[in-house]
């Protein structure tokens, strides 16, 4: 099995870290061998900052894409957007007339990528593990989920290439094996408005009352969702509607985590266990 | 629509960064898909449209309200990609200024701290009482995404 380089991003070590320790706690119950990638930055935000300067993206990508190869991982992502940033970059970073350009600003700070490293994101290889998840749940949870994968899991689906965009299927998969009963989640999952949060707060709102009005009747008693920014709208953003939990928390708490050891305590929109 | 702001600088800047544009056969896909334009935010369709024609307006403050949830490249039939054809008028837009205040600062944090959401003091209590590792970003990593940023184009936006 790979090794990786556990990439937490910027929002969840911040301001989320709860996330975090969930999913360090999943990474190890499942034996994933992970360390933190050195030297890490910020993935460059893939909907704001990423679009003032796309050279300034694809090159600290690549600066990232470079330190894993030297240390022979390959980069787990925690985070929908910086899977997105990553990802992306990795896949326009084949084509070796662009990489030669972008090595060109990497010489300037002592380094090179060749193309070697692998971007993976935390619902994929969790996915991949039917087995290993099985074996490591110890209190089968008992909750009424429904999916939101958050856009930057889904598309440019060709080139993230976990699930697809019209019904996607992988979370509802994954919560299956926890114990967790799945409601039918949006046919096209509607994106949370996370993306014009701090720059059109009113559209932001506009954007999150849409999923939010859908999971609400859909007789889930919370949302599963895999993204930072789709957890933020929901647990802080969001008025009246459903609790949210992270993927890595339902892993956690079904693999017999205490709810306090991974931060329950700090959600928002509280709800019983 | 109107024909009146054709900006030729703009035009061929697209047809370096986003040369699928002229792919669009305006089917309105991307319309019918797009969270934003129906709560009267953003109109992809249209963008496609003016791109087609060169009549694009880099200080069009609606560019900058994209969620970037990408359902409408994902939709389009043709290829044209207009997520990317919107992200691409957005730097030639943030070039002439046209440019929302919160992605200025989050620029400057990430010049300054290579990171573009502040650790704060709430940080520094919850990853200790989670018993996570500081975490904080090496002086190297801060020193090397400056140094990035200054030769490539975030540079023209961030103070030294």
């Amino acid at each position: 099995m790979s090794k990786y380089y556990l990439f937490t991003g910027c929002l969840i070590p911040t301001r989320l870290p709860f996330l975090e320790a969930s999913s360090r706690f999943v990474l190890d119950r499942l034996g994933i061998d992970h360390e933190d990638l050195p030297d890490a930055a910020c993935c460059v935000e893939p909907i704001g900052l990423r679009t003032m300067a796309a050279d300034t993206w694809l090159a600290s990508a690549a600066r990232m894409l470079a330190i894993a190869e030297e240390g022979g991982r390959d980069i787990l992502t925690l985070c929908n957007g910086c899977y997105m940033s990553l990802k992306e970059a990795s896949h326009v970073l084949e084509d070796r007339a662009v990489r030669a350009r972008v090595n060109e600003v990497l010489r300037s700070i002592g380094r090179e990528y060749r193309g070697g490293t692998e971007v993976r994101h935390f619902p994929g290889i969790i996915g991949e593990r039917e087995n290993e998840v099985r074996q490591a749940v110890t209190r089968p949870v008992g909750l009424k989920l429904v999916s939101h994968p958050g856009c930057h899991m889904l598309r440019p689906s060709g080139v993230l290439g976990i699930d697809r965009s019209f019904r996607p299927e992988v979370l509802d998969r994954i919560a299956s094996w926890t114990g967790a009963a799945m409601v039918r989640g949006e046919e096209w999952p509607s994106c949370c408005g996370g993306g014009l949060s701090g720059i059109a707060e009113e559209l932001s709102s506009q954007l999150l009352a849409e999923p939010s009005r859908h999971h609400l009747a859909s007789g889930a008693e919370a949302i599963l969702t895999p993204c930072p920014f789709c957890f933020v709208q929901f647990d802080i953003k969001q008025k009246g509607g459903l609790p949210v939990l992270h993927l890595a928390e339902l892993l956690a708490l079904a693999m017999g985590a205490a709810p306090e050891r991974i931060g329950m305590q700090y959600h928002r929109n509280k709800f019983s266990l | 629509m109107r024909r009146t702001a054709a900006d030729p600088d703009t035009e061929r800047w697209l047809e370096r960064t986003a040369p699928r544009a002229s792919a669009c056969q305006q089917c309105g896909e991307c319309a019918s898909v797009c969270p934003s334009q129906r709560q009267g935010g953003i109109r992809p369709a249209e963008i496609m449209a003016r791109a087609a024609v060169g009549s694009l307006r880099p200080d069009d403050p609606a560019l900058w309200l994209c969620a970037r949830c990408m359902s409408c490249s994902e939709r389009c039939p043709s290829d044209a990609d207009p997520g990317e054809v919107i992200a691409s008028l957005r730097e030639r837009a943030a070039e002439r200024g046209n440019l929302p205040p919160y992605l200025l600062d989050e620029a400057e944090r990430f010049k300054k701290t290579a990171l573009c959401f502040p650790r704060t003091g709430m940080t520094k209590k919850m990853r200790k009482e989670l018993g996570l590792p500081d975490g904080e970003v090496s002086e190297r990593a801060v020193r090397e995404c400056g140094e990035i940023i200054r030769r490539t184009g975030l540079g023209r936006f961030v103070r030294e």
